[in-house]
This record gives C-alpha cells, sequence and structure tokens, in this order.
C-alpha cells in the first residue's frame, strides 16, 4: 500500500506514475486544532516562527497526519533566548525588531524596523535573527526523525523576501521605492534572500524534502507590482536561491505560495526553478482550474485551490462536494494536484465542516 | 497656459513628482508635479483651473489605467505622490475658498482591521480628483465616522476591509452611521467585500476599484 510521502512525490513528479489517491492537506488555526486534539486525544505540539503568521503551518503535525494530512511542515522556530515583552498597548517585537499586535485573527506588523531606509549602508546596520540560534531547528529535527519515512517534510521559509521585506519596510514606502530604485531595495532584498537561504540550507541538512517559499504578488484582480519591476529586482535573487539549495541537495523540491491573480507571473515563476505552485487561489483571473492545467500543468504540481474565504465557512456540503470534484478531476486529470484549503482554516469554519471537507476529499480522491 | 497645465497632467499620470525625481525613467531631468504648480501659480494661473485641468485629467486617466490592470500599485501610488506634492501648494486657495472642492469624503479601514495601502490609495486618488478626505486610519469604528460626519455635513463616508473576518463589522457601522446621521451615504470597498455584500449590509454604493468610487462621487457632488 502507497504512502504518503510515495502517494506526494508522485504528486509532484519525482516518481512516475499517478499516486492512489489525491493526496490532502490542511493548516488549522488554534482553536481548532486545539478542538481536534482533544477530541482525538492528540497532543498538540506548537512550533512558534519567528514570523508569527507562519506558526500554525509548522504547528500541529501530529495532529494533522491524524486527521488524515499526507506532508509534514516545519521550519525554523523562535530562539530559546528571545522573550515576548509587551509594552502598555500589549504590542511587542518579534525576532526581526518588527512591532507587532494582535489583531482579531491575526497578528499584525504595526512597525517596521526598516521604515527610514534608504542606502544600503542601512541594510548592511539591521542584524537579521540568527539562524544558529540556540532551539532553532529542535523542534524540525524531532518531526524529520519521527517522520522522515512515511512524509514528505517541507521546510516552510514563507515571507520569505518581497514579504519580508515590504514587512521590514513598510509595502507603500517600499512600493514607491521600487519604482524610484532608491538605494536600498535590492541591497535588502539580496539581504532578506541570505537570511532565508542560510535558514532553507539548515532546513535540508536536518534532512527536508521541499523548501516552501511564501511571498504573495497577487491581489484579487491582478499583481501587485509590474512584471518587468519582479523581472528586474526579484527573478534573479530566487532563482539563485533555489540554485544554492539545488547544490546542498539536488533533488530539492521548491514549492511557491502565492496568493492573488498571478497567473501572468507563473512562465516567470517556472524559468525561477519552482516547481509546485499553492495555494492555486480560487474565484481570481486566471485561476480557473481548466486555464491553469492547460496552461501550467506541464510546469507545476499544483496545491491548494479550495476557496476558504466564503465555500468552507458559508457554503453548502453540496457545494463544497461539488467544487472538490470539479478540481480533483481538472487539476488533479493524470496526477500533479494535492488538495487543500487555500489558506489557514480559520475559526470561521466549524469542526464539523472541517472533517466534512476530508471525508468529501477521500470519498473523491481515487484514481 | 494650457501646454503647462497639459505637462502637469502628465507629471500626475505618470508619476513625476519634482525634478530630482528619477521616476518615471522617461522623464527624467524634467520638472515635476512640484515645479509645474509652483510655476502655474506664479504665472497666474487660477488654482481652480490648476486642480480642474491639470491634476484631475492625470488622475481620471490613471484610474482608469488601474482599473484595466494596465498599471499597478506602486505605479498608482507615484502618481497620487505627484499628485500630492502638487496639492500641497493649492491647499491655502481650498482653506481661503479661493479654490473648491467638489465635496467631502470620510475614509476609514474598519474597526478590527490594520490594513491601510487600499485605503490610502483610494484616500490620494480621490483628493486628486478633486475632493476633500478626511484619513481616519486604521481600525475605525462608527463612534469616529459619526464625530468625523458631525463636523463635516454632507460628507459621504467610505469603509475599507482587507479581511472577511472584519468585513462583518461594516454592517453594523453602515447601521449605526445611518441611524445616527439618517440620509448619510456609506460606501465599502476592499479586497472580501462585493456588491451582494453590499446590498445585504444596506450600503449604498461597492466599487472593486478607485475610479468607480470617483465616478460614484462625481454623481452625488454635482
Amino acid at each position: 500500500m502507497m504512502n504518503s510521502r510515495e502517494r506526494v512525490l508522485r504528486v509532484f513528479k519525482r516518481i512516475p506514475g499517478l499516486p492512489d489517491r489525491v493526496p490532502i492537506q490542511f493548516d488549522l488555526c488554534k482553536q481548532l486544532s486545539d478542538h481536534f486534539g482533544k477530541k482525538l486525544g492528540v497532543s498538540v505540539k506548537y512550533t512558534d516562527n519567528l514570523y508569527e503568521d507562519v506558526t500554525y503551518r509548522i504547528s500541529a503535525n501530529e495532529l494533522r497526519v491524524a486527521m488524515g494530512s499526507d506532508v509534514v511542515i516545519t521550519g525554523a522556530s523562535i530562539s530559546d533566548d528571545y522573550r515576548i515583552e509587551r509594552d502598555s498597548e500589549g504590542r511587542w517585537l518579534n525576532e526581526y525588531q518588527m512591532l507587532m499586535k494582535q489583531g482579531d485573527i491575526y497578528v499584525e506588523v504595526v512597525g517596521s524596523p526598516l521604515a527610514h531606509a534608504e542606502t544600503k549602508a542601512d541594510i548592511d546596520a539591521y542584524q537579521f535573527p540568527n539562524p544558529d540560534a540556540p532551539g532553532r531547528f529542535r523542534d524540525a529535527e524531532a518531526l524529520i526523525k519521527k517522520f522522515k519515512n512515511d512524509y514528505l517534510i517541507f521546510g516552510d521559509i514563507e515571507v520569505t523576501v518581497f514579504s519580508l521585506a515590504h514587512q521590514l519596510v513598510g509595502m507603500e514606502k517600499l512600493l514607491t521605492d521600487m519604482m524610484m530604485e532608491t538605494e536600498y531595495v535590492v541591497p535588502l532584498f539580496k539581504a532578506c534572500a541570505e537570511f532565508q537561504t542560510q535558514i532553507g540550507l539548515r532546513l535540508i541538512e536536518k534532512g527536508v524534502d521541499a523548501i516552501w517559499f511564501g511571498d504573495d504578488f497577487g491581489t484579487q484582480v491582478s499583481l501587485i507590482i509590474p512584471p518587468e519591476t519582479f523581472r528586474d529586482q526579484l527573478k534573479p535573487i530566487y532563482k539563485e536561491m533555489i540554485d544554492r539549495f539545488k547544490e546542498a541537495k539536488p533533488d530539492i523540491i521548491s514549492i511557491l505560495h502565492c496568493d492573488g491573480a498571478v497567473a501572468n507571473l507563473l512562465d516567470d515563476i517556472h524559468e525561477i526553478g519552482f516547481e509546485v505552485f499553492n495555494p492555486v487561489q480560487p474565484g481570481v483571473p486566471g485561476h480557473l482550474p481548466q486555464d491553469m492545467k492547460n496552461n501550467f500543468g506541464d510546469q507545476f504540481a499544483f496545491w491548494g485551490a479550495i476557496d476558504q474565504q466564503d465555500l468552507l465557512p458559508n457554503g453548502s456540503d453540496e457545494e463544497l462536494e461539488r467544487d472538490i470534484i470539479e478540481k480533483i478531476n481538472v487539476l488533479g486529470k493524470n496526477g500533479g494536484y494535492m488538495i487543500a484549503p487555500a489558506h489557514i482554516i480559520q475559526n470561521d469554519v466549524t469542526p464539523e465542516r472541517v472533517e466534512k471537507f476530508i471525508s468529501l476529499c477521500l470519498k473523491h480522491a481515487k484514481y | 497656459m494650457n501646454e503647462l497645465l497639459q505637462k502637469l497632467s502628465e507629471c500626475v499620470e505618470f508619476g513625476k513628482i519634482n525634478l530630482a525625481s528619477s521616476y518615471p525613467p522617461q522623464m527624467k531631468g524634467q520638472d515635476g508635479a512640484d515645479e509645474l504648480t509652483v510655476n502655474a501659480l506664479e504665472q497666474g494661473v487660477n488654482p481652480q483651473d490648476i486642480l480642474n485641468h491639470g491634476l484631475m485629467p492625470g488622475m481620471e486617466k490613471v484610474g482608469i489605467k488601474f482599473r484595466e490592470n494596465k498599471v499597478f500599485v506602486p505605479q498608482v501610488l507615484m502618481s497620487a505622490k505627484a499628485m500630492s506634492t502638487a496639492m500641497i501648494h493649492l491647499k491655502p486657495y481650498f482653506i481661503s475658498g479661493a479654490a473648491k472642492q467638489k465635496g467631502t469624503f470620510i475614509i476609514g479601514t474598519v474597526l478590527g482591521d490594520l490594513h491601510n495601502i487600499g485605503k490610502n490609495l483610494v484616500a490620494m486618488m480621490l483628493e486628486g480628483s478633486g475632493y476633500k478626505v478626511i484619513d481616519l486610519g486604521t481600525d475605525v469604528g462608527s463612534e469616529k465616522f459619526i464625530g468625523a460626519l458631525n463636523e463635516n455635513p454632507g460628507a459621504i463616508v467610505g469603509i475599507s476591509a482587507l479581511l472577511t473576518t472584519t468585513m462583518i463589522h461594516m454592517q453594523s457601522i453602515t447601521k449605526e452611521i445611518k441611524n445616527a446621521i439618517p440620509g448619510t451615504m456609506v460606501t465599502i470597498g476592499g479586497a472580501p467585500v462585493n456588491m451582494d455584500f453590499c446590498k445585504k449590509i444596506g450600503a449604498d454604493y461597492y466599487s472593486p476599484d478607485p475610479q468607480g468610487l470617483v465616478e460614484f462621487l462625481n454623481t452625488k457632488f454635482n
């Protein structure tokens, strides 16, 4: 019987032939993780990431595989030396020195440490977190040791270059400085890439099978930045990252998480060396499943595609089932698809709905 | 004068802020919106004409191009900055009444939501389209909107949201605004919202892009 590891390797075209079924993956918010941990009697282990928004993606792996996830996702943890110290408004500095504040659901960046950057010297003077800080990869090592034989292991370095840069500087300032080609911009991108490359190389050395990059280049209707600006200022930087990962591990799989309507960038994404495109955000221009499969099915394996903004929390079971069937039949035709919600399942989705999603996926996943 | 205002319009359209700015590349070494606005005022051009025939046409072209996905957020930001730089020189004339803006728009990101770039973009584009904009910032509840409306009677309100989890507050805020000041028009925008949602919550208008909002306001503040 095929295990999850082989199943996903076939989807990612690293082993020839179809998997036995479409693999499943999902990320759960804390409330859902706590609920299912209690229900299933599985201890939920949270790994705090340097950037809080990524924390739930690298947490609760034991629980998620018990619920049916076909992959394990790990990443760098916060340092043992790091402590959250809240100010009078409840805000705190993370390891990047970003000022963070808890919103309704997400933790938001409300202060950027490089908000006044103008020169390369400003970037050179900034101290990234230490990749080798104590405890940084403790959880990753434990997960890899436990699950390596049966599951493909992803090393998560989301908030990689562009996203990390705009959180460090402020989005509006970075976008205008990209247009003005202000001195610090490309050095900042390179510095972010170097930091995340060091994290990624250590994850590879620990034994991950894939590196999961994450930077959002799309809005609900279009790209955030002009394609020519991406090609000029960012594309070579991502390519160098992947080349260095391949040098360390020639069969490393490179995955890109990229929200928004980004079909117009996917040829460039492929040229950089990415093999898996996630989350294939549904409902945005250029992302119809048939268009994705026709235009990019030879270049990428797809991971994601189930709407969790509206369908998962608010749709009927029939609507959800129809969507799952369509995505499996179209994106999964002749393989090349791992089904998942397009984002972390939030607390607006009931536990019953999560169970229904998993059961419907399994019901229709067989080849 | 026409040639000067035409050049000013191009500076706004292409985001040429001032002479020193290296953007856009094709306008390097040329005067920007900053210098041209000062020149126009020194030459005695009516500030209202500078706004109506210099700034607004450029902003309208950018708004349409953005709606058609021909330009992207950073380019619109540059246009908005060029326009804002020009507006600094015109502000005294608005305050004195020598030049008039078409109406007042009160904008804020909804309660619980800290995202602002979309809201900032809309605010800048509306100002460039001839409106006085009161920007209340982020995480704005009904009290703040109502307070601003009391200080700016007749203003139209715009509420922005980025998250599906914060857009739900738009319903109660819209209701509270309309209860407090009947007849107030409320518009909504942001990635997770749409016209169905707008109708559901009793708001008056939704636009997927800033230019649509400008066109709507133009019909209301005629």
